[in-house]
């Protein structure tokens, strides 16, 4: 036999061997007996550059012998896109960080775990926030599938030296804030950013819960297209329509742009969460205000609010495990280390929003104040289409005049139904 | 003299011409497995990596894909008559048509002046040959990042410098405004692109004689004569297998477009390509994403078809 004959075959094979086994990558199977339970992971970080949560899976690892956490960290613009497929071809993590409005589209279809027996038999689950239970909750189902972690509420920052100049007091309705926006429009300077672009649809909804319009109503039928609901819409409409009040750009602007446009004085106004509070304060140091959304009529009324939280995937043969890691981070030291990052958000333990560190601060307590009263997205199988696929062509298409409120709120009521 | 030729010499009543000789390679023995042993690493990568997902986007568009649970139920040609009912499947077909061609048109003529220029002595030719391939080489998010600087409305140097200079009174919204934001990205994918075309060309115009240019010039022919009847078909197999691979790559291509408008405003720089990834990754239709990827292959395949004549008759010269 002539060596080629002999050499190529088992070239052959080994090629083959090696493709085979690096395809076959599957989970590990738990081995009883043999040293910590292994389980994954999965996480995007909203600050790359911070340690916070490799910190806590150490001190996770180090203090317990049974469990051995392993971080996978995700980049959030494919995260859910990447939590999706591993669901769907059983490559997924045991456990996941979440959030409220991709519930559901996962819960429904069975992709993560009730927690409800875990939580029943968890020392902490009384001193977590009672409302915020809801936030990983179906309509219509008492069962809990996403355990509360961080949760954040949205505000409205002003420039109080743009409005002491041209003597407007802060708005508390929503047409005050339209005629503020008007007023503080002209000379290169403009009222507030619409963002119609990436993630644009919290500060929308936020507006729109803050002056008094639903997604679902009670009996969790879907109302967002009433006659309420137009109404509302069509005044944030008008700060681009009729009032041209937001800057050049603003109908495909994504956070970037708007925080740009805020912090270089282009716009006085500006919507989100404590997540930019540190930052701006050290900006602008007096010269930020900071208010609920003002509501339909100038009193007391809701904002959006929005958890992220942690599931167990069903798909999981270790969720003792992964419930171990997930309810250990919402326990008080993590929470109060968590939220205390530079990534972190609100906490979401009362024994934590009752300190100092967040009651002393009259700002950031605008947002905490707001949590009792907050709304999330409703878990509809819709809502994570709603979020990522059509509301940005829609709303664009209406601040251009292309469309109706009314035909718009129609076309996202049709999504969600 | 074989038959053949001896035929040949008979009809024509000339000698014939003669063949080279050549000497023959003994056949691969009947039944032999060392071709396929050497081929078979490549036989598993491309069934692997190429076979398989596309037989998997076939079925799926043929299937009601339950995405977390793979369950498929079959339901035929559903999602492609539910995809072409819409009323944006026309005019998303007419703008990644419009994309796709308007794009590639313009990388053509402009690389193939590109490549006349570098094709002329001049001093540092070489410096300069280097660096226009900056655009080219340069990863697609950090392109589509850096126009969105230069564009912006509020902060970018294009519109700064517009105003300053008292072209424009007011900013150009150029990713904001249905009227512009297509055009824009295809002038960007242009400036990505020529590049590539460019060297191409040039690659192929350094192969064209010199003494056939110098006798078309003797003849008489001017410089458009003889780019005309001797560089153009010198050069045009290159040119054709070069748009007819940018036509595949730009219709597909979709970074450019998602980072810097996302398909919008509205749906006025949805393309096909995108649409398809909106539709199974952010809906999580999988079944219709995938028709509008099969749809959109079909398409293509007319290219590539056009394409694999092309490379076997250059194989066969």
């Amino acid at each position: 036999m002539s060596f080629t004959k002999r050499f190529l075959p088992a070239v052959a094979i080994l090629g083959v061997a090696a493709l085979t086994a690096g395809c076959a990558g599957g989970a590990p199977s738990e081995s009883p007996g043999s040293g910590p339970v292994e389980i994954t992971y999965w996480l995007w970080q909203d600050d790359a550059t911070d340690a916070t949560w490799t910190e806590l899976a150490e001190e996770f690892n180090s203090s317990h012998d049974d469990v051995e956490v392993v971080l996978e960290t995700i980049p959030l613009d494919q995260y859910q896109n990447q939590l999706v497929s591993s669901a769907m071809n059983g490559t997924g993590p045991d456990a996941a960080r979440s959030k409220d409005w991709w519930l559901g589209q996962f819960a429904p279809e069975g992709a993560i775990a009730d927690l409800t027996p875990y939580i029943d038999g968890w020392d902490a689950s009384d001193d977590v926030v009672d409302s915020l239970w809801a936030t990983g909750e179906l309509p219509g189902d008492d069962a809990v599938y996403m355990l509360p972690h961080q949760y954040t509420t949205l505000y409205l920052y002003y420039r109080v030296d743009y409005f002491a100049e041209l003597g407007l007091e802060p708005p508390k309705s929503q047409q005050d804030l339209l005629d503020a926006a008007a007023a503080l429009t002209g000379d290169g300077r403009y009222g507030i950013d619409v963002r119609g672009g990436a993630g644009g649809q919290d500060q929308w909804l936020a507006w729109m819960y803050a002056g008094g319009a639903s997604v679902v109503d009670d009996k969790g039928e879907v109302v967002l297209d009433d006659a309420d609901a137009v109404t509302v819409n069509e005044d944030y409409l008008s700060l681009v329509t009729d009032l041209q009040a937001a800057p050049p750009g603003s109908i495909t602007a994504a956070f970037a742009d708007v925080k740009t446009n805020f912090v270089e004085g282009l716009t006085g106004m500006m919507i989100h969460h404590p997540g930019s509070l540190k930052e701006l304060q050290g900006v602008f140091g007096d010269n930020l205000g900071v208010i609920p959304i003002p509501t339909g009529d100038g009193k007391p009324g809701a904002t959006l609010g929005s958890m992220s939280g942690n599931v167990i995937l069903e798909g999981s043969d270790k969720k003792d495990a992964a419930w171990e890691w997930i309810s250990w981070l919402s326990e008080e030291p993590q929470i109060e280390k968590m939220s205390a990052s530079p990534q972190g958000q609100l906490p979401v333990l009362e024994s934590v929003i009752s300190s100092d560190a967040y009651t002393s601060d009259p700002q950031l307590a605008v947002a905490v104040d707001a949590i009792r009263t907050a709304k999330t997205w409703p878990a509809l199988a819709g809502v994570a289409e709603l979020a990522a696929k059509e509301w940005n062509p829609l709303i664009q298409q209406a601040f251009q005049g292309e469309i109706s409120s009314q035909d718009v709120l129609t076309k996202m009521a049709d999504v969600l139904r | 003299m074989t038959s053949s030729t001896l035929t040949e010499a008979v009809v024509t009543g000339r000698p014939a011409p003669r063949r080279p000789v050549t000497r023959r390679r003994r056949p691969a023995r009947r039944g032999s497995i060392a071709p396929l042993v050497l081929l078979a690493p490549a036989i598993v990568l491309v069934a692997v990596f190429a076979g398989y997902p596309l037989v998997r986007s076939i079925w799926f568009s043929l299937n009601d894909v339950s995405v977390f649970t793979g369950v498929l139920d079959f339901v035929g040609f559903e999602n492609f008559a539910s995809v072409i009912g819409t009323a944006e499947f026309y005019p998303t077909l007419g703008r990644t048509a419009v994309w796709t061609f308007g794009a590639v048109s313009l990388q053509l003529v402009g690389g193939l002046c590109l490549a006349l220029m570098l094709n002329n002595r001049f001093p540092m030719r070489g410096v300069y040959r280097g660096l226009i391939m900056i655009p080219w080489a340069t990863p697609s998010v950090l392109v589509a990042l850096m126009w969105k600087w230069i564009l912006d409305p509020n902060n970018g140097v294009l519109n700064q410098w517009l105003l300053g200079t008292g072209i424009i009174d007011a900013p150009i919204e150029f990713l904001s405004q249905n009227s512009t934001a297509l055009p824009t990205l295809i002038m960007i994918d242009v400036w990505q692109g020529i590049p590539l075309f460019a060297i191409m060309i040039l690659a192929a115009l350094q192969s064209v004689s010199g003494e056939l240019k110098e006798s078309a010039q003797i003849d008489g022919c001017g410089p458009v004569s003889v780019f005309r009847h001797v560089v153009l078909p010198a050069i045009l197999p290159t040119i054709l297998i070069t748009t007819l691979l940018r036509l595949i790559w730009t219709s597909n291509y979709v970074d450019l477009i998602f980072i810097l408008t996302g398909g919008g405003p509205g749906t006025s720089s949805t393309t096909l390509a995108l649409e398809s990834y909106l539709t199974t990754y952010k809906a999580s239709d999988f079944g219709s994403g995938a028709a509008y990827a099969v749809i959109q292959a079909l398409f293509l395949a007319v290219f590539i078809a056009l394409y694999v004549r092309l490379t076997r008759k250059d194989a066969n010269r």
